[in-house]
């Protein structure tokens, strides 16, 4: 499936939730799980398994998912299921996040970490953001080992503030290599 | 962000599940395509697929089997046929093709494999049904003895179409040919007759404006429209007439009437023409491959009238074709023409004349004749071939001699009547009792003495103040079919009176 395609028909997902209310609900919802899946890639490989029946898969979501989730969130991830298309979980959470945020004109970003960084430390981060970019910035905060120390800050325009340690680490290799 | 409390003990749950798998080893037949192109798709590698067998490629897209070789099969395919690649897999289905039939079309524009395309979403099937089928066995049918009224006078009193007779409708283009349909179709509103309109390389316009017609006139909700536009491939093209039989069988052995209308079967064997080239087919006539005949024969001769004991359901088919210069000669009108059980003959110097609709009665023929009509409606069509038999015949003698007798020209005259009484606007199907009133009064001399040119109008009037004054004249011939002499005084009476008022309209 094209891209373009793509966004035109997640547009109208957005649509029904802004439709139902539950968009802000709806986007948290898609998120997380779009998370849970980046984070465990045996689980990943189970719902990308064309061999596993898409009854069993919608069956281990609804478990896996708290109740108070909303049905419009089950009804777009067992249409994916059906259609064996699960790969395409994380982009429509990343397409329904990019347009929930553009409608509040405020610019979305991931902080990731070592570890997890106490509330002070993130609205240190936040102001520190907001500054930079000259406008309301919505961060959240996710934990990656790789980065060694330090952090980096990845928007959903494609801007990238990366003060990890790891990037330092490639930039002093590539410095060397020259 | 959103917890998931119980993830870590479903995953567990699946790591269970899966070191609990056990793989099973299954011989399958994987087969590889060779060469794709034009629609058409060589696959190596499946022995055992069968003739008209579904095949899935790897990229999703089906294909249908025509030609079995001794190496390779040979698919039409189904969908995009750019989505096919050399190199591609395929596999056998074990099915062959069905599309799905039921009330659930009712209303909606399909395409050749009975997906919708008219975008008012998905289609629920009661059932599917192979679009491949046999005609029913000789034992299985009755003798087409019912009407089915098109609504056209010309044709109700000459050309009389019964349920289950296949009656061919032919001319050149824009000679009127698609507007009887659409008439006939407009007049089976509330006769428990379900309409399937199969366009066949069409323009989208052109289906488009029909669909807005039918569904304006409210006719949508007994049609199913079955669209394989001009730009289709020629595989959807070829499937549309078969695909649209199939949904009308559905019908005929549920113990319904169905009409199906194939517009037009020379684009249908264009397209047929097309893939067999391509299949690398020898051409015959007009490259056409040799079993064009059977193309035709095999789909029209599943219209049919069941016998009793298999419901009596029947399919009532119109074909239609296209003529060039009005040939009728050519390959594929003679193939139908010898098919169908009569035909429909549309002249564009008729059209062109102003007599709508332009049929021409002497080269246009239903075999199954007055069986196929109400007792009212046979006793005075017979009267109407003969007095319009006389009136060509004195109109040519006419055009050379000025002094005619007085019989002659009473006849002259009654000619011009019928003409004009048998002229009807597009869209406007009259009720068979209506027709039997108008065509009384032409062939009984009532209108003799009248203005041709107010004779629509004094129509319109008359079966408007017909219904209103005297409604026991109309509802007699719906209900008996037939009329006595008291009716007949009643009628006369009845005109009379209605001419002395006409007069000051």
């Amino acid at each position: 499936m094209q891209k373009g395609r793509l966004d035109l028909d997640y547009e109208i997902v957005y649509r029904e939730a802004q439709i139902a209310g539950i968009e802000d609900q709806f986007e948290d919802e898609l998120y997380s799980f779009s998370r849970l899946i980046q984070n465990n890639y045996e689980f990943k490989l189970f719902l990308e398994d064309p061999r596993i029946s898409a009854d069993y898969k919608k069956t281990c979501v609804r478990r896996i998912c708290p109740a108070g989730m909303s049905s419009l969130f089950f009804a777009n991830i067992n249409w994916l299921i059906d259609q064996g298309r699960e790969e395409l979980v994380e982009s429509l959470a990343k397409s329904v996040t990019k347009k929930l945020f553009q409608e509040k004109d405020i610019l979305f970003g991931e902080v990731f970490s070592v570890c997890e960084l106490n509330d002070k430390y993130r609205k240190k981060v936040s102001r520190a953001m907001e500054k930079v970019e000259g406008k309301t910035v919505n961060l959240r905060f996710n934990i990656d080992s790789q980065l060694v120390g330090g952090l980096a800050v990845r928007f959903i325009n494609g801007e990238v503030w990366d003060i990890s340690l790891k990037h330092r680490l490639e930039e002093l290799k590539a410095s060397i290599i020259e | 962000m959103v917890d998931f409390p119980s993830f870590n003990k479903v995953l567990d749950e699946i790591r269970q599940k899966v070191s609990e798998f056990k793989e099973e080893v299954k011989a399958e037949e994987v087969g590889l395509v060779t060469e794709s192109g034009d629609g058409i798709a060589h696959v190596t590698g499946l022995p055992h697929a069968m003739a008209g067998e579904m095949i899935r490629f790897s990229s999703g897209v089906y294909g249908l089997v025509f030609n079995l070789e001794i190496e390779e099969v040979i698919c039409i395919l189904l969908g995009s046929h750019t989505s096919v690649r050399e190199g591609d897999t395929a596999h056998c289905t074990g099915h062959i093709m069905s599309v799905p039939v039921g009330d659930k079309l009712l209303g909606r524009v399909v395409n050749g494999l009975g997906q919708p395309v008219d975008g008012r979403g998905k289609i629920i099937p009661d059932r599917y049904r192979p679009v491949e089928f046999p005609a029913p066995a000789v034992i299985d049918r009755q003798p087409v003895d019912r009407p089915l009224q098109t609504g056209i006078k010309l044709i109700d009193a000459l050309i009389p179409i019964g349920r289950g007779q296949r009656e061919l409708i032919i001319g050149d283009r824009s000679s009127g040919k698609s507007s009887i349909v659409i008439d006939t179709i407009l007049n089976q509103k509330g006769k428990d007759i379900v309409c399937i309109y199969v366009a066949v390389g069409q323009k989208s316009s052109s289906v488009v404006s029909l669909v807005d017609a039918l569904t304006e006139k409210g006719a949508m909700d007994y049609t199913i429209i079955v669209d394989a536009p001009a730009s289709d491939p020629a595989s959807l093209q070829y499937l549309a007439p078969f695909s649209g039989c199939a949904m009308a069988e559905d019908f005929m052995y549920c113990g319904r009437d169905a009409l199906i209308i194939y517009d037009d079967l020379s684009k249908h064997a264009a397209a047929y023409r097309m893939l067999s080239l391509l299949l690398r087919r020898p051409p015959g006539r007009e490259a056409y491959p040799g079993d064009v005949f059977y193309l035709h024969s095999r789909l029209l001769e599943r219209a049919s009238c069941l016998s009793e004991q298999k419901g009596g359901g029947s399919i009532t088919a119109l074909p239609i074709i296209e003529t060039q210069m009005g040939d009728i000669s050519a390959y594929i009108p003679t193939n139908i023409i010898s098919i169908t059980d009569g035909q429909i003959f549309l002249d564009t110097d008729l059209f062109n004349a102003g007599n709508r609709p332009a049929v021409n009665v002497g080269t246009s023929v239903s075999r199954v004749g007055g069986v196929a009509q109400i007792p009212a409606m046979r006793k005075i069509s017979s009267r109407i071939r003969i007095d319009m038999a006389q009136y060509r015949e004195k109109q040519s003698f006419a055009l050379f001699s000025t002094e005619l007798d007085k019989e002659t020209l009473i006849q002259l005259q009654r000619g011009k009547v019928l003409a004009e009484v048998l002229k009807q606007k597009n869209y406007s199907p009259m009720p068979v009792e209506e027709q039997v009133v108008m065509l009384y009064l032409a062939t009984k001399g009532y209108l003799d003495n009248f203005d041709i040119k107010r004779l629509q109008l004094f129509e319109s009037n008359f079966i408007s103040y017909l219904k209103a004054e005297m409604p026991q004249i109309l509802d007699e011939i719906s209900n008996k079919k037939d009329f006595d002499s008291a009716w007949e005084q009643k009628l006369g009476k009845f005109v009379l009176a209605f001419k002395e008022k006409f007069k000051n309209v």
